[in-house]
Formats: C-alpha cells, sequence, structure tokens
C-alpha cells in the first residue's frame, strides 16, 4: 500500500512544474545533498518522474502496436502467419540490453534507443500472448457465425478481439512496466538513454558510484526510488484485485 | 535445424540493418575529434566486423573479442558453480525442514528483484568497503555471488514447489521409509529426475543471464565481452560492436536452442 502511495506521489511529480534548485558548492556532499549541493530527494524525485514518464510512453507504445500487429496477423492466412510467428519467435531470444546498446551506439544517448529495444523485445512476446487470446476465439462458435455471415476475418477479429486483449493488457501491464523501468534503468546506467540535459534513475545511480564512501546517501535514495518504482506496479496489482 | 539455421540468419541480418541502415550519423557523436580516413571508414559501416581493425585498439575485431572471452566464461562458470551450490544448499534445507521453504524463497525473491545496478554498488558498500571481505576489483566473488542470486532465485522457488508435489513427497518418504540416508535420498530421488529440466532452463535463461553479467563487468570493470560491448558503445567503434553483438547473439542463440531440445527431451 505505502509504496502504491508513493507510485502516486511519483506520478504526481509529472504534473507539478519541476524545478531543480541551482548547484550550490557550498552545500556539496553535506548531508543528503548530492555533489552540486542539491536535495538529493528533490533530484531523485525528477529522476523517477523522468524514468517513468519514458517508461508509461514507451509501453504505450508498444502495447498499441503489438494489439494492432496481432490482429492483422490473425486475418492472414496461416502459412504467413506462421511466417511471422517463426521471425517473432527468433526475436524473442534477442536480450534487450544488447539491442538498446547496439541502437544506442548508431542513435546517440535518449529515449529512441530504449523505444526501439523494447519494440524488438516485448513486441514479439506480447504478440505471442495475444495470438494465443486470439487463437481461442477462433474457435468460438459467435466468431465462427460472425465469419459465416460473411464479415470480414480483420473486422471479426477486431469487434470480438478487443476486450480479451484489453483483459489480457490488464494483467500483463505491471510485468511490463517493470520490465521496462528495469530496461531503462539499465540503459540510462550504461549511458545509453540520457543526454546530459536530462536525468533518470539509471544515470543518477552510475554518477554516485563517484560518492560511494563520501557521500553513500546518494546511491542508497536513488536505489531506494527505483526500487521503489518497481516494486509499486505489482503492488498496485494486488491493491486493485 | 534448417528452420533454426533461417531464424539465426535472420537475427544477424536484423543486427546488420540496425546498424548500418538506421538514421544516425556516428560522426555527429564524434565531435571534436580528428578523424583519419580509417577512422571515417570504419564509421561509415563495416563491410566484415570481425576481420576489420578496431578504431580505438588498432587491432582485428576477433583478436580482441579472443581477449575478452576468457573473463566472461570465468566469471559464467563461477556463477554457475555457486547458483549450483545455492540451489542444492537450499533445497536440501527445505528437505530436511519445510519451515525454511517461505523464508528462504522469500528473501531470494526479494534480492532478485532489486535490479542488480543497485544491489551491486550497495553490496560493494557493505562488503567490501564496511567488512572488507572482498577486493571489489580483484575478485570475482562478489560479482559471481550478485549474479547467482539473480541467477538461482527462480530455481529455488521451484525446487520448493517440486517438493510439495504430492509425487514428489510418496517418492521421498518411500525412499526414507527404506533406510537410506537424507542426502542420498534428496539427489537420487529429488534431483536426479530433474537434472535435465535444470539443463534445459539455463541454456534458455542464458539472455537473461548475459544483461546482468554485462551489468556487472561495467561495475566492476571485469574486462568481458560484456565490457567490451559497452566500451564499443561509448567510443562508436562500429565494427567492433557489430562482431561483439555478432558473437553474444550467436551464443545467446544456440545456448537457447540447445536448452529448447533438452526441455523438450525433459517433458517427454
Amino acid at each position: 500500500m505505502k509504496s502504491f502511495i508513493l507510485f502516486v506521489v511519483i506520478l504526481a511529480g509529472l504534473l507539478l512544474p519541476q524545478q531543480l534548485l541551482l548547484p550550490n558548492l557550498e552545500h556539496s556532499l553535506q548531508f543528503m545533498k548530492d555533489n552540486l549541493g542539491r536535495s538529493i530527494l528533490w533530484v531523485s524525485w525528477s529522476a523517477a518522474a523522468n524514468t517513468i514518464s519514458k517508461v508509461l510512453v514507451t509501453y504505450l507504445i508498444i502495447i498499441l502496436c503489438s494489439a494492432v500487429f496481432s490482429i492483422l496477423t490473425h486475418s492472414l492466412q496461416t502459412r504467413l502467419k506462421n511466417i511471422i510467428s517463426s521471425i517473432m519467435n527468433s526475436f524473442l531470444t534477442l536480450p534487450s540490453l544488447l539491442i538498446g546498446i547496439v541502437l544506442a551506439a548508431k542513435l546517440g544517448p535518449g529515449p529512441r534507443p530504449l523505444l526501439f529495444a523494447s519494440l524488438l523485445t516485448c513486441v514479439p512476446s506480447l504478440w505471442k500472448l495475444f495470438s494465443a487470446r486470439l487463437a481461442s476465439l477462433a474457435q468460438e462458435d459467435y466468431f465462427q457465425s460472425s465469419l459465416a455471415l460473411g464479415s470480414r476475418k480483420f473486422i471479426s477479429y477486431w469487434k470480438h478481439g478487443k476486450a480479451p486483449i484489453l483483459d489480457l493488457i490488464g494483467a500483463q501491464t505491471p510485468l511490463y512496466i517493470v520490465k521496462l523501468t528495469m530496461l531503462e534503468a539499465s540503459l540510462s546506467f550504461l549511458g545509453a538513454t540520457t543526454n546530459e540535459s536530462e536525468s533518470s534513475l539509471g544515470q543518477l545511480i552510475f554518477e554516485a558510484r563517484d560518492y560511494l564512501i563520501e557521500a553513500p546517501w546518494i546511491m542508497i535514495t536513488s536505489g531506494f526510488f527505483l526500487f521503489i518504482c518497481l516494486f509499486s506496479p505489482m503492488a498496485g496489482k494486488k491493491i486493485l484485485k | 535445424m534448417i528452420k533454426a539455421l533461417l531464424q539465426y540468419a535472420l537475427l544477424i541480418t536484423a543486427l546488420h540493418l540496425l546498424l548500418n541502415f538506421i538514421p544516425g550519423d556516428s560522426k555527429d557523436y564524434l565531435e571534436g575529434q580528428t578523424l583519419n580516413q580509417q577512422t571515417e571508414t570504419a564509421l561509415n559501416g563495416p563491410s566484415n566486423p570481425f576481420f576489420e581493425k578496431s578504431i580505438y585498439y588498432r587491432t582485428q575485431n576477433y583478436k580482441i573479442l579472443q581477449s575478452h572471452i576468457p573473463a566472461t566464461i570465468r566469471l559464467g562458470l563461477l556463477t554457475l558453480l555457486i547458483s549450483i551450490f545455492l540451489i542444492l544448499g537450499s533445497s536440501f534445507l527445505f528437505f530436511i525442514n519445510p519451515e525454511f521453504q517461505k523464508k528462504i524463497t522469500t528473501i531470494f525473491t526479494a534480492v532478485a528483484a532489486i535490479p542488480l545496478i543497485w544491489t551491486a554498488p550497495l553490496s560493494v558498500l557493505i562488503f567490501s568497503i564496511a567488512f572488507n571481505f572482498f577486493s571489489p576489483s580483484h575478485s570475482l566473488v562478489l560479482p559471481a555471488i550478485l549474479l547467482a542470486i539473480n541467477f538461482s532465485a527462480f530455481w529455488i522457488r521451484y525446487s520448493a514447489k517440486q517438493l510439495n508435489q504430492p509425487l514428489s513427497v510418496a517418492r521421498l518418504n518411500a525412499s526414507l521409509a527404506k533406510g537410506f540416508p537424507n542426502f542420498r535420498t534428496f539427489l537420487r530421488d529429488f534431483w536426479a529426475p530433474q537434472i535435465l529440466t535444470f539443463a534445459g532452463f539455463i541454456g534458455l535463461q542464458l539472455g537473461h543471464l548475459f544483461n546482468g553479467s554485462l551489468i556487472i563487468e561495467v561495475l566492476f570493470d571485469i574486462k568481458g565481452i560484456g565490457h567490451l560491448l559497452h566500451e564499443s558503445m561509448l567510443r562508436r567503434d562500429f565494427a567492433l560492436l557489430e562482431s561483439t553483438a555478432i558473437f553474444i547473439v550467436t551464443v545467446v542463440f544456440v545456448f537457447q536452442m540447445l536448452g529448447e531440445k533438452i526441455h523438450q527431451k525433459a517433458i517427454r
């Protein structure tokens, strides 16, 4: 419950005008201050809001792509569907971090490597889930009757498949949010998703390594915020249940 | 076999396309550096990444890869050894005293759920700096323990579940009733039938293990394949990046295929 409330608080940060205080080197590395003399709580909060906003936008895009793509592929002929299925299976073997790094090298640091890496690695797994649900839908009598009445395959899948897919999305959302947060944090930790002007929890943790002995609170606080971001979607799911 | 080869060819082509045909000019990120002819050619896209020379190391990429593989293998093997020890040890504890099941699985699940980018520096702070147990820069033990906890958490939960299965309980009780010692019963009647499933699981989880080892290698400055990949990304050394990525994808793909085959055999 507490972690869910904290998640909501972090989300609220997205709506607030974010303005970090100017660097004040007089207070540098004082207790709960970072190397630039700013409150580490506020810096972590801002970084967490940035991380979550990136993750949410990426998640919305991959969900939309996977749902539309699975409905589209199910409307195709079985042979084509099997080919797409093998392609998706082979993409499932790709480690997401590897793709993120390869893309970051080409595109430069920013949100694009996260987005494309998630598209390449999460869409296949979501496509498999949605496809399994659509395949069971195709066995239903009402679906067969709608086809027999002359309705197009794509229209029928769209009409009858939306509700079961939305159910699946509801069940999978916390899991994928956690997965994407982990990926974003790892990529920004490796310097692949953040510019110098932006902050992210992974980047904050990476920078905190340099002050591990003099100011361990930077590492502990930023990590704690990441921990909350990772645990709150699952806690939220339990509360909603 | 042909299907697997086609899938592999597709992955390698996808990687090549990602590095050579998506928009974005690497020269933009190397502003301020003087580019010589060789560097410019390398930045324009590698033709045969394994035999081209790295723009930083000035040697052929396959030689650089060869020099970085042993560190990753050492880390991987040590992780595997510690994982086996953790899994066997905890499941034996569950077997002797079922009260441990909930406590140990909760601890492992919680620790494995915390991202490595946080647990690794924290464990350096606690075990290397505060208690001086491990040297943070020379010892592979701490990185391997962190990876092993991440890797073995699932299997520890799985073995706890398996021990509570009615069939397992009946088989173990029958063996104990015959007067066989605890450890023999545990190994022969509980673990031996699951070895194939475990071997399959290792193959299937290799991609996940790679994600962890990349972070660990960067954090602990272990000169392995993950470290090389990260380094080549920061230096925009595309030929080296492509050859490292192809190598990793090949290893992960082969082990996943093997894992799948073993898993299918285990199910049968």
